[in-house]
């Protein structure tokens, strides 16, 4: 508590800390919420003048960025149908029906709040269990363990979202084999690359999620547009009520605990956390029918998910310096800039900044509740701008946003390939989710299959003598079992009829 | 209301961003030495240096120092730019397609040597390229979990019981790296087994943090890694070093064994450099220009105290164009020695 009163004691006492939480709230609010552009984005631009700051304000930055913008490309993700980054696709399910329904304002509404909450809950449990809970996962979690949580993540990733069953299976395996494209993580040999050193560093998931998702849909739209079938979505702005939140309370609970877990867990973050709080909102459901077709509840599950994750993926980051996710790696090489390792000594040596982040973490968790929703009100105008200039800015914003992550052209080209290919799968009934999961899933998954081979001398069967392992790999198999047993009931009901 | 108070947040912020920026112009312009000092008025604007790994890391922070350093004797900004992946290659293509003029400069490692010798890549450094100076050189340690009771002798780490464990559990001991085999890392190891005549079992990690922390946790028995980069979790007593691979002891590990002078192994280990390189075809003035400019900026007083602070003063860790063309051609060949007996692809 002490700590905690510190910490924002120097946060609103410094001018410089508070415009930096301001500019970065807003700046995070921004990227997030324009369709091609993401936090990862602005994370990667400003890396290098992130130099020219002292250590704590740089790093305060950057953790009031993560939390508001993990917020924002929920915005996207419901308006447009464009998740910002991966862990906000489980809102496009429920998210985009609502605005199509016109529920526009409710359905933003119940994202910023649900983000809030999450965000929020996540803080003080980080602020409280940093250290042994760090301690602790990387003692319980190795190689053979994480490959064991990556197989559990692809269940149920096949099993949630829109399409049908197999179709998902095959998506996922398709976004498992994009995965392989690059240099392989065991003998560093090219794969798919045609010797082409560009194609060698492999696909990046953040931009073929802008591809997929940002691209694809301007050419849904663009084809709506010149077929005149291109219906504008209908604006409004009438905000969720309170009663609606106390009906979900045990929801936003059990939501914020498996984004905390999962946010933990290194390398899978808060990408794994959203569709598993998705899937089991609709497993605990009374009405699992109704997700996919505007359920509040669906996007009340994924948002406080991936928000809690921000916090989750602070512990193992901040106390030894293992990063969960793409931007949390950023963090790292923030950190490194400045001459700070992360790890234990951080926590001791740089108490004061650790507090800064915290705080900053804390209170750009309340900040989105107020900002956010003054925010909605501007924010669902955007969905007023004619296409005609809405698309091509999306396409000019991706663009950018796709080279200046790794300064490399094949990720331009990558937008563009993923956007044609995305167009088309779509019209087919794939699922683009799944095979982003897929692709993130996969590239994990392999190293940790491969060392966990090596650890256990190439027995298959090894992985059932690690009791945690063995407890992942049988909810991964009865998750299937289950989705495969509804799948066959299904179609038996419809040739019954 | 709001978009007022808005307005302000964006006058105070562009304010501020004007003031950093006239701050950091006039000390760019202030701490100019000789900008426009080479043949034909070179450098006239910015130089870059492409790194080939991500921010942070070993690669970008020795870039960074040296970009710091060179914009103090340049006269001209010099900016740091990363083109991550494909284990330093991806970076290649822009930096061998940009023009060979000296304003863009790749910082990359012997780990060029080792994806030349394993025919991975077809760059060879020593001919394809030109060197400007090697500027870190760094020998690795094997690590312990600083509470691993197995390997302590007194509370303190004792490598006879590392090896002794080894013994009585052939191919059972796990040693967390970087590589499997094929370069500094995994030769290394190689010649450890051979010599101590133990055989281990290496898992590779390519990340460090997953690295260092399957060590920490308990669910790897020993860590190989450069002394630099795990200083911070020896200081904070996670890690303890058991094994200097080095002819001597360290000054700064003195009761951490090494393998020359305690077990009397006679061979030099390969270290870890980190160097930086422009197009071979760049015009010779320039070149020269540039490689004195290096030279210089290694040696002022604030890049030496940044690789003080970084463990890498305990070897000598400059070297000219010529001695790091020589340290690649021998390396090669070391490498493609290696190679060959473990009967992988070598040239």
């Amino acid at each position: 508590m002490e700590n905690f009163l510190l910490g924002t004691y120097q946060l609103i006492s410094d001018p410089t800390a508070l415009l930096l939480f301001a500019s970065a709230l807003i700046a995070g609010l921004v990227f997030g919420s324009v369709p091609g552009l993401s936090s990862m984005t602005l994370a990667a631009i400003f890396l290098p003048f992130s130099v020219f700051l002292p250590s704590e304000h740089a790093i305060l930055f950057y953790g009031v960025i993560y939390v508001s913008g993990v917020y924002g490309g929920a915005t996207t993700a419901i308006l447009f149908n464009i998740p910002g980054s991966v862990e906000n696709t489980p809102t496009t399910f429920d998210g985009h029906p609502m605005v199509k329904k016109g529920q526009a304002g409710r359905a933003v509404g119940l994202a910023i709040t649900a983000s809030a909450i999450g965000g929020t809950i996540s803080c003080v449990v980080m602020m409280i269990g940093t250290a042994p809970i760090a301690r602790w996962a990387i003692s319980a979690i190795s190689p053979i363990e994480k490959f064991a949580i990556v197989f559990f993540a692809l269940a149920v990733v096949a099993g949630i979202g829109r399409g049908s069953f197999w179709k998902r299976w095959i998506s996922l395996f398709f976004g498992l084999w994009i995965g392989t494209i690059g240099t392989d993580p065991v003998g560093g040999l090219g794969r798919f690359a045609f010797g082409d050193y560009y194609v060698m560093t492999g696909i990046n998931f953040t931009v073929l999620i802008v591809g997929f998702f940002a691209v694809s849909e301007v050419f849904v739209q663009g084809e709506r547009l010149v077929r005149g079938t291109y219906k504008a979505p209908r604006v409004s702005v009438d905000f969720p009520r309170f009663a609606e939140f106390w009906r979900l309370k045990i929801a936003i609970l059990r939501s914020s605990v498996i984004g905390f877990a999962c946010g933990v867990l290194p390398g899978v973050g808060a990408a794994l956390a959203s569709f598993l709080s998705y899937s089991e909102a609709v497993r605990w459901s009374k009405h699992p029918e109704r997700f996919g077709t505007g359920e509040p509840e669906g996007i009340v599950a994924a948002e406080t998910a991936n928000n809690s994750a921000t916090g989750g993926a602070m512990v193992p980051l901040l106390a030894l310096g293992l990063p969960g996710g793409g931007f949390t790696a950023i963090m790292i090489g923030v950190l490194t800039l400045h001459d700070l390792t992360p790890g234990p000594l951080v926590m001791i040596q740089h108490k004061a900044l650790v507090w800064v982040l915290f705080c900053g973490m804390f209170w750009a968790s309340i900040a989105i509740l107020v900002l956010g929703l003054i925010e909605t009100r501007m924010i669902v105008n955007l969905l007023r701008i004619p296409f005609a200039i809405l698309g091509p800015a999306i396409i000019f914003f991706s663009t950018i946003g796709a080279f200046s992550l790794r300064n490399n052209i094949l990720d331009v080209w990558t937008i563009f390939v993923a956007g044609i290919l995305g167009y088309v799968l779509r019209r087919y009934g794939y699922s683009l989710p799944a095979i982003v999961m897929g692709v993130i899933l996969g590239q994990i998954g392999e190293e940790a299959f491969y060392q966990s081979m090596v650890l256990m001398d190439y027995r298959l069967l090894g992985f059932f003598d690690y009791p945690t392992a063995a407890v992942f790999l049988l909810l991964g198999a009865a998750t299937i079992a289950a989705h495969l047993i509804r799948t066959a009931r299904r179609s038996r009901v419809r040739t019954d009829r | 209301m709001n978009s007022n108070l808005c307005l302000k947040f964006v006058r105070k912020g562009a304010a501020a961003v004007l003031a950093a920026s006239a701050i950091l112009g006039f000390s760019a312009m202030s701490s100019a030495v000789s900008a426009g000092d080479g043949p034909g008025g070179f450098p006239k604007r910015q130089i870059t240096i492409i790194v080939c790994f991500g921010a942070g890391g070993g690669s970008d922070q020795m870039a960074r120092a040296m970009g710091a350093a060179a914009e103090k004797v340049l006269g001209v900004p010099v900016v740091v730019t990363n083109k991550k992946g494909a284990g330093g290659l991806g970076c290649l293509p822009d930096f061998l397609g940009a023009p060979a003029d000296g304003y863009t400069i790749l910082q990359h490692t012997d780990n060029l040597v080792t994806l030349y010798a394993s025919k991975k890549s077809n760059l060879n450094p020593a001919t394809d390229i030109k060197p400007l100076l090697i500027a870190n050189v760094v020998a690795s340690q094997l690590f312990i979990n600083s509470k691993d009771k197995r390997f302590l002798t007194g509370g303190k780490p004792d490598f006879d019981k590392v090896l002794k464990y080894a013994k009585a559990n052939p191919g059972k001991m796990t040693v967390a790296n970087y590589g499997t085999t094929e370069n500094l890392e995994g030769v290394t190891m190689g010649k450890l087994e051979k010599f101590f005549g133990i055989k281990t079992k290496i898992i590779a990690f390519d990340k460090p943090a997953e690295r260092y922390g399957s060590v920490i946790g308990g669910r790897i028995d020993v860590l190989f890694e450069q002394i630099s980069d795990v200083r911070s979790l020896v200081q904070s007593g996670d890690l303890a070093p058991v094994l200097s691979i080095w002819p001597k002891r360290f000054k700064v590990y003195p009761d951490t064994k090494a393998t020359g002078q305690d077990y009397g192994m006679k061979w030099v280990p390969t270290v870890k450099w980190r160097a930086l390189f422009i197009r071979k075809d760049t015009p010779k003035p320039i070149a020269d220009f540039l490689e004195a400019a290096m030279k210089k900026a290694w040696a002022i007083e604030s890049h030496q105290a940044w690789l003080k602070k970084k463990g890498m003063h305990l070897l000598n860790s400059y070297r000219n164009s010529a001695e790091t063309t020589k340290i690649a051609a021998d390396e090669i060949k070391t490498y493609s020695d290696a190679y060959r007996d473990l009967g992988l692809p070598s040239r």
